[in-house]
């Protein structure tokens, strides 16, 4: 598809041709389309946001110099949230997740001092923090393939075709697996939501 | 989506709850069917609930967007990051391509002379006895995911693909004569034979017999 010059909306495949015409404004169009899901796949998988943001860059690079693995068989996003929860789940088996939790103890706003967009009432982001690590930890009990299907779906907002597609997987494990995911899930959530 | 034929009812309720039926005519008809179940069965309903619950609590849990320094030095990067696709062209390439090929050409005529003409074939290395019980690992243990395991299949634990996908036809029609026909001892009813169409007599077996 060739780059057009000046258009209103340009669809991600319109934008690859840019950026691959070597037009850099298209890069950044692109991230800046994606890089929230993908941050938010990422951080769910790694649980803390530097190591998200970290994968979120490594996937963006190895995505856009390996754009030949992308067929056009799926989109654009789908197939960039595959590299991403890739990349992610790479991070977490090479750093040890364990660690990293600890690390988001603080919240993301006192490791780098980069104050969040969006500052809710105290108490109340303590408890969504509290919530969010505890959903970090109980996905870090799931076999990696679950984790990374319920992310997918939950997260990107995949539909099971998607996921199914993305994983290269049938839509009958893509059902299998969320199964299991959210019945471990809930189970280590039920004390939590008891004492809310 | 389209039903997996060994789904779980809940799997197929949560499928629901995910809102995977909506705008599907071609699935019009189950989603009929988990309403009329869920009209019938309170526990299904508090299954739905809980699944609702736990969407709720995600959705809550989502994690804030990173300040906008943090997209800015990723940005940064990316830039950095070479452009496969605009590399320059290396007109030198393809002389090298065209040298590589004539020095493996070379080399493979030089290869083949030698073994014809020459005469001194090294041996075979002979085979590695491998004892018969000794096991051939074909996956490691964390290469394999096992989704679920039920009735039957608790005695014949396949991992992999299975031998035969679909149905296996053992005998095509005309080749199957039915000569008598018993009534059921359970209710005493006789059933009822088909001999034309899609509903011919079907043999089955059992692997496990002899």
């Amino acid at each position: 598809m060739a780059c057009g010059t000046a258009l209103a909306l340009p669809s991600d495949e319109q934008l690859l041709a840019c950026w691959q015409e070597g037009r850099r404004e298209a890069l950044e169009e692109l991230f800046r389309r994606y890089r929230l899901v993908a941050y938010r796949v990422a951080y769910r998988l790694l649980g803390n946001e530097a190591d998200a943001l970290d994968a979120v860059q490594e996937a963006f690079v190895k995505a856009l110099t390996h754009l030949s693995g992308f067929q056009g068989l799926s989109s654009f996003k789908t197939w960039l949230l595959r590299v991403v929860s890739n990349a992610a789940l790479d991070f977490g088996r090479q750093r040890g997740r364990r660690e990293m939790l600890s690390m988001d103890m603080f919240g993301p706003a006192q490791r780098e001092g980069l104050e969040p967009l969006v500052q809710a009432e105290p108490t109340r982001e303590l408890e969504r923090a509290d919530l969010r690590r505890l959903l970090v930890e109980a996905l870090d009990q799931l076999p990696p393939a679950q984790r990374q299907t319920f992310v997918l779906h939950a997260e990107a907002e995949l539909s099971y075709r998607e996921v199914a597609d993305v994983l290269g997987i049938s839509i009958g494990t893509v059902m299998s697996r969320l199964y299991y995911a959210r019945q471990k899930l809930r189970a280590l959530l039920e004390s939590w939501t008891k004492n809310r | 989506m389209i039903p997996h034929p060994t789904l779980h009812w809940n799997e197929i309720l949560a499928a629901y709850a995910d809102g995977e039926f909506e705008g599907r005519d071609d699935l019009a008809i189950l989603k009929q069917r988990v309403e009329d179940w869920l009209a019938r069965h309170p526990e299904a309903v508090q299954e739905l609930a809980q699944l609702r619950q736990l969407k709720a609590a995600w959705q809550e849990s989502t994690p804030d967007e990173p300040a906008p320094a943090a997209w800015q030095r990723i940005v940064q990067a990316l830039a950095k990051s070479p452009n496969r696709a605009t590399r320059p062209r290396r007109p030198w390439k393809r002389g090298a391509v065209v040298a590589a090929a004539l020095a493996a050409c070379v080399v493979a005529g030089v290869a083949i002379w030698s073994t014809r003409f020459r005469g001194a074939v090294e041996p075979a290395p002979a085979p590695v006895a491998v004892a018969d019980d000794e096991p051939l690992p074909v996956a490691a243990a964390h290469e394999v995911e096992i989704l679920r395991v039920e009735g039957a299949d608790t005695q014949t634990l396949v991992v992999g693909a299975l031998p035969v996908q679909g149905p296996l036809e053992l005998a095509g029609p005309g080749e199957v004569t039915v000569t008598s026909v018993q009534p059921a001892v359970r209710d005493n009813m006789m059933p009822e034979v088909r001999t034309q169409g899609p509903g011919r007599p079907m043999i089955w077996a059992r692997l496990d017999t002899d």
